[in-house]
């Protein structure tokens, strides 16, 4: 079958979203091993810039997606990446205890994947939001 | 929401995949409107009967009355 100039598009946007976080993993995992003499926060500063890019390279892929595309990936990243993540935490208390730091390392993601919801939700509501008639 | 989509698209002689490329949409989305599994956008569905030149309520049926 052949592929419509929209499917090329969101392929194309695709690949960029791949490559961008991939690069932006690859860098902020050399500069946090590999770069001694300069300060932590200056590391974790470019860190987030490279994230914030690789975030902005994903929005063309996001925005050429249609209703029922957006719809499908936000309820299966709502269901599924809630229960895997939950899942993942309480496989982590099992196996690796309340101190361990496997589990400090998954309820750290898992509270920032919360509170990111929670700005996410925060913003969404700000946008959308309309006086009262 | 059930409709005659299927009908009207093939009355054009458009396949899914040429819809769905005039409306800017996945092939998958009009297949899932048409199949009655997935309820399309309000713009979509204005879309969708403006293209074919009737009223958004005779492409999509009413299921409230």
């Amino acid at each position: 079958m052949a592929i419509g100039e929209r499917e090329k598009r969101i392929r194309i946007a695709s690949a960029v979203s791949l490559l961008a976080a991939c690069v932006a993993g690859i860098l902020i995992g050399l500069l946090s091993g590999q770069v001694p003499h300069i300060p932590q926060l200056a590391v974790g500063l470019l860190a987030a810039a490279i994230l914030f890019g690789a975030f902005m390279a994903m929005v063309p892929r996001w925005r050429r997606l249609d209703h029922m595309q957006q719809d499908s990936r936000l309820r299966s990243w709502y269901w599924g990446g809630s229960f895997a993540g939950g899942l993942g935490l309480v496989l982590a208390l099992i196996f690796g205890g309340a101190r361990s730091p496997l589990f400090a390392g998954a309820a750290l993601v898992w509270l920032l994947q919360c509170a990111g919801y929670g700005a996410s939700r925060l913003n969404w509501w700000r946008v959308h939001r309309a006086e009262a008639a | 929401m059930k409709n005659c989509l299927r009908e009207k698209r093939t009355a054009r002689g458009l396949s899914q995949g040429e819809l769905a490329e005039r409306m800017d949409v996945s092939r998958q989305t009009i297949n899932a409107v048409e199949a009655d599994k997935y309820d399309p956008s309000l713009p979509l569905a204005y879309k969708l009967a403006a293209f074919f030149g009737v009223p958004a309520e005779t492409l999509f049926f009413n299921p409230f009355g």
